[in-house]
């Protein structure tokens, strides 16, 4: 499965191989939702989950950056020990057509999403990694496929990839729905 | 006895001081105040006084003064008696003011290091003016800006909750209406479980909706991608088409095909392509998946 990456997390942590914390490649980064409680990043859980990045596929979390609008092959995100988990094996070294974006929403960006369990607030295609919510901060990591939604309290966002270049993608947020 | 003694002093006082006056009275034109030999006379009156026990004035006996005969045995005239007892070193005043002032002007208006001085002086308090009244214009401001801010906030609160009592008065009324509206399209009232039903039903609609929404997005964007393939087949297809029949042309040989067969065989080999690009995308697919 491709996945093309389009946002992270706010928090990282990193996991090396024992006797030896020097090596990158050895090591596993992972990242995780995260808010702003009393100063400090804070997981607060509704929905634990994370992303895993392999030192081995040349990811580096100080660069993070750079594998934004990237494409890695993936395996299928899975709930493993009740966490949801999406591991990032390999980056592509040529883009491709993903299957999915990895996207991160915050509550600034689509106002918030409404707690309500009865309202559905994504598209049934998507994966719902993880979910940190305190007070009115909310942050989401999705892995979505294209033009997917999610429903926030400014409307309806709908993940349109661009058709040039189409493991890049963004959320447009529609007025029709 | 004090009295006595007070009287008899009172009494020789005016005696003596009448005694000078009219001693003094003829010589007030032509006599020059004579001062310095006050003290030669002075002696002398007491000699005489020594020698001659019956003197004019009783105060003869114990005032030198007295027994020369007052300031009118001087001829000093009593105003010189006055100047005397009011300056009795005969100090120049005149002389010591003039002295002084010459001093002073040399020493403030001639001196260039004293009018530097001044200068600095006169510059540091004008600026300790200047910075005072700077200050008191800036506490001022500060003051306006305070008193301006403070109003602000008042009326943003008031308004603030003006705005909350018009949109709370304006939803009430909205949702009246809609309960109006309601009853009057169904024929009965609404009650709160068949409201939680169509709310129920109107979030499915919006989901279906939305699940609807996304996938004509996809169809479409699918749709879009055919089309560009389409186009870039037709396109090769018309160049392999110009080169089939520059290549008959070239090699002379008769073109046995009708143009119905050409069309035929363009159509075929545009299947072909199409059937070839649907097969290598779900290759892909599978693949991917």
């Amino acid at each position: 499965m491709l996945i093309s990456v389009l946002g992270f997390g706010s928090i990282w942590t990193r996991r090396a191989a024992e006797g030896d914390q020097s090596r990158t490649l050895d090591a596993a980064y992972y990242n995780t939702t995260g808010v702003h409680v009393g100063g400090t990043l804070r997981n607060r859980p509704r929905v634990y989950g994370l992303a895993r990045f392999n030192g081995s596929s040349g990811f580096r979390p100080d660069r993070a950056f750079e594998a934004l609008g990237k494409v890695f092959e993936c395996e299928a995100p899975c709930i493993w020990q009740g966490i949801s988990k999406v591991i990032f094996k390999m980056r592509l070294h040529r883009p491709a057509k993903p299957d999915a974006y990895l996207v991160t929403v915050t509550a600034d960006q689509c106002g918030g999403i409404n707690k309500d369990p009865s309202a559905a607030w994504l598209h049934p295609d998507s994966q719902l990694i993880s979910f940190s919510e305190c007070r009115d901060q909310q942050e989401v990591m999705l892995v979505i496929p294209a033009f997917a939604w999610i429903r926030g309290g400014l409307g309806t966002f709908f993940l349109e990839p661009n058709a040039q270049k189409p493991w890049k993608a963004r959320l447009v947020l529609s007025t029709n729905v | 006895m004090q009295s006595l003694t007070r009287k008899w002093a009172i009494c020789t006082f005016f005696v003596a001081f009448g005694a000078a006056f009219v001693r003094a009275q003829p010589k007030q034109s032509g006599t020059v105040p004579v001062r310095q030999p006050a003290l030669s006379e002075r002696s002398r009156a007491a000699k005489v006084a020594a020698n001659s026990p019956n003197s004019e004035s009783p105060a003869a006996r114990y005032s030198p003064l007295a027994a020369a005969g007052g300031y009118k045995g001087q001829h000093v005239t009593w105003y010189d008696a006055l100047l005397h007892s009011l300056n009795p070193k005969n100090v120049d005043w005149g002389l010591r003011w003039e002295q002084r002032r010459a001093n002073f002007l040399e020493n403030t208006v001639g001196n260039k290091y004293f009018v530097f001085c001044a200068f600095l002086v006169l510059c540091f308090y004008a600026a300790l003016v200047a910075i005072g009244w700077i200050v008191r214009d800036h506490k001022q401001d500060i003051l306006y800006f305070e008193t301006e801010l403070v109003k602000g906030r008042n009326w943003a609160t008031y308004w603030r909750n003006r705005a909350l009592e018009a949109i709370t008065k304006h939803n009430e009324h909205v949702e009246r209406c809609n309960r109006v509206i309601e009853a009057g399209e169904s024929g009965v009232s609404i009650g709160d479980s068949d409201t939680a039903d169509l709310r129920r039903e109107l979030e499915r609609t919006r989901t279906e909706l939305q699940n609807t929404t996304s996938e004509k997005l996809r169809l479409e964007a699918e749709l879009d991608e055919r089309k560009r393939m389409t186009t870039e087949l037709s396109l090769r297809v018309d160049e392999v088409t110009k080169r089939i029949g520059k290549g008959c042309q070239e090699n002379g040989a008769p073109s046995g095909t009708t143009p119905d067969e050409k069309a035929a065989l363009v159509a075929r080999i545009n299947r072909l392509e199409t059937a070839l690009a649907a097969a290598t995308q779900d290759n892909r697919r599978l693949k991917g998946a």
